[in-house]
């Protein structure tokens, strides 16, 4: 804790000052990347904590942006308790995609969680008379207002993002070591010993779900609140693929990772394809050159080389 | 011997297809004893004790822990009750350190991460002798740690009924006589029971010794008894 604890708040402290020298448009970058990172925080408490490698992780984003978004179009709610309203289904939803997914285990568990994933996007496309499916909805600016705030406006925006992602930074860290946390990495290095040593691995595998689920529903209702658009294609396959490239990116099993990775991420294409047409090519061969050389991700090298005290 | 049992089978059985590893073992241990159980390679001395920890479900049979039927309890919940397993086929944690190894077993016991985990955990490892390696990974460890590094969790768990299979494989001659002592001093508050194919480990430690062949029991008694026993004496040299 007395180095972690340091690092993990400067990089807080770092995007609170970000804020104000950011020219506008990676300011709006940053604010993007932070939500997603949060995304990617709740796919790393499954995959790189637990070690459940999920290929479904959209059905949580949706969960939560979908939540939020028909309830401020269906029940005309404000946004605030909309918001929590986006939290909750994801919460339940997850809960039950863990009573049922965990049944299977390994590449079981993958096509399951795949498969889930599938049913929920066209789930969004057969209620498109509510859901406005493919084409999906915007959630008015008026509406995007909390305590006198208008969260579209980019400064405010900015922080609502910073919020959530502290929250989830500050709360990955205390998980990791608490009890909890150290269960869920044992089951992740050896479910069979875990068992074996008094933990319900089944348990703990559910809670791990259930919280993953819930901060990516979080992020995905975030979204929808920051950037005021609620579609359809933010419940395909490529959103549940992207956690986990970030997440591989940055260093699975590190709090850091995620965010590094979706930065990485963000301006690889960003930079890219300011040189190139062909900008997903040299994607693709950085991507392939950081699995060959960097099967850690860019935080694992840091944690084997530097600092093997990284949470 | 009058101790109460603290662990007994009745018709213990289990069979792999048509394989009959286990068949309707009956077996008692009493409170405080050291129990080896030995006998030849594929006797089903590791398919017996994994049904007594919940690793593997009986075919048919009952387990009784401490007067309570936990047949049917998963293992996680045996281990709950007192029980503590260590592995034949070494299982840690290869990618934590040595000291987040035993911590994972004390912390069930103890529930928070308190100052009294530091403490139990560095006299689980000083009393294996891994005290000074507590921060190293425990992947790295050679073999013979890692088995005594097997044996700190055990500790750690500060187990009731503490199941050892076969732990001194691997380990010098050194580490033995340090392991005897060391199950000496466990024995005055844990029962033991032991896998193990060293004689002379099952000799200086079980206070009785049960030998199984073909997934029955063949005999049991002192180990002067089982010394002069003309079945095991078979059992082993195929007579």
């Amino acid at each position: 804790m007395k180095k972690s604890l340091p690092l993990h708040l400067g990089l807080i402290a770092l995007l609170i000052a970000l804020q104000f020298i950011l020219p506008v448009y990676h300011h709006g970058v940053l604010a993007r990347v932070m939500v997603m990172a949060t995304y990617a925080m709740g796919y790393n408490i499954m995959f790189g904590y637990t070690g459940l490698l999920s290929l479904g992780h959209a059905m949580f984003f949706a969960a939560g942006m979908y939540g939020m978004g028909l309830s401020v179009t269906q029940l005309d709610m404000s946004i605030g308790p909309a918001f929590g309203m986006g939290i909750l289904a994801s919460l339940l939803f997850s809960l039950l995609v863990g009573l049922l997914a965990l049944r299977t285990i390994g590449v079981a568990f993958m096509i399951v969680t795949l498969m889930f994933s599938q049913t929920i996007f066209l789930t969004i496309l057969y209620f498109g008379s509510v859901t406005r499916g493919d084409e999906g909805f915007v959630i008015q600016q008026s509406v995007r207002q909390i305590a006198g705030l208008d969260l579209s406006d980019p400064t405010i925006r900015y922080f609502a993002a910073l919020t959530l992602f502290t929250t989830v930074l500050l709360g990955i860290l205390w998980l990791v070591r608490a009890p909890t946390g150290r269960v869920l990495i044992a089951i992740r290095e050896n479910e069979e010993r875990a068992k074996m040593l008094g933990y319900d691995t089944w348990r703990h595998k559910l809670a791990a779900v259930v919280m993953s689920g819930t901060v990516s529903g979080a992020a995905g209702a975030a979204y929808g609140v920051l950037f005021g658009y609620v579609g359809a294609s933010f419940a395909q396959v490529p959103y549940s693929i992207f956690p986990l490239l970030w997440v591989l990116l940055g260093g699975a099993g590190t709090v850091i990772g995620p965010f590094i990775g979706t930065l990485f991420m963000f301006y690889l294409i960003d930079l890219s394809s300011g040189i190139t047409d062909a900008y997903m090519l040299v994607v693709g061969v950085v991507l392939v050159l950081l699995t060959m050389f960097a099967r850690n991700g860019l935080m694992g090298i840091v944690r084997e080389r530097w600092a093997k005290w990284l949470p | 011997m009058a101790a109460v049992n603290l662990l007994s089978t009745r018709d213990l059985s289990r069979n792999f297809g048509g394989l009959q590893a286990v068949q309707n073992v009956d077996f008692d241990l009493p409170q405080g004893e050291i129990r080896a159980l030995i006998g030849p390679n594929g006797a089903g001395k590791t398919t017996f004790v994994s049904m007594l920890c919940g690793r593997i479900p009986a075919s048919s049979g009952t387990v009784t822990f401490q007067g309570q039927d936990v047949t049917t309890l998963p293992a996680h919940k045996r281990i709950s009750l007192g029980m503590a397993y260590t592995f034949q086929i070494t299982s840690i944690f290869g990618n934590l350190t040595v000291f987040e190894n035993v911590a994972l077993a004390v912390q069930h016991r103890l529930g928070r991460a308190t100052k009294q985990l530091q403490t139990e955990v560095t006299t689980a490892l000083t009393r294996v002798g891994l005290d000074r390696r507590a921060d190293q990974v425990a992947g790295d460890l050679a073999y013979g740690h890692q088995r005594l590094l097997e044996i700190a969790m055990g500790l750690g768990q500060e187990p009731k009924l503490l199941i050892l299979d076969e732990p001194t494989q691997g380990l010098s001659d050194g580490e033995i006589s340090e392991f005897i002592q060391l199950i000496r001093e466990v024995s005055s508050n844990t029962t033991v029971l032991l896998i193990e194919h060293n004689i002379n480990v099952v000799m200086a430690l079980a206070d009785r010794i049960t030998v199984l062949n073909f997934g029955e029991i063949i005999a049991e008694g002192t180990p002067d008894e089982i010394h002069a026993n003309p079945a095991v004496q078979a059992a082993y040299l195929g007579g």
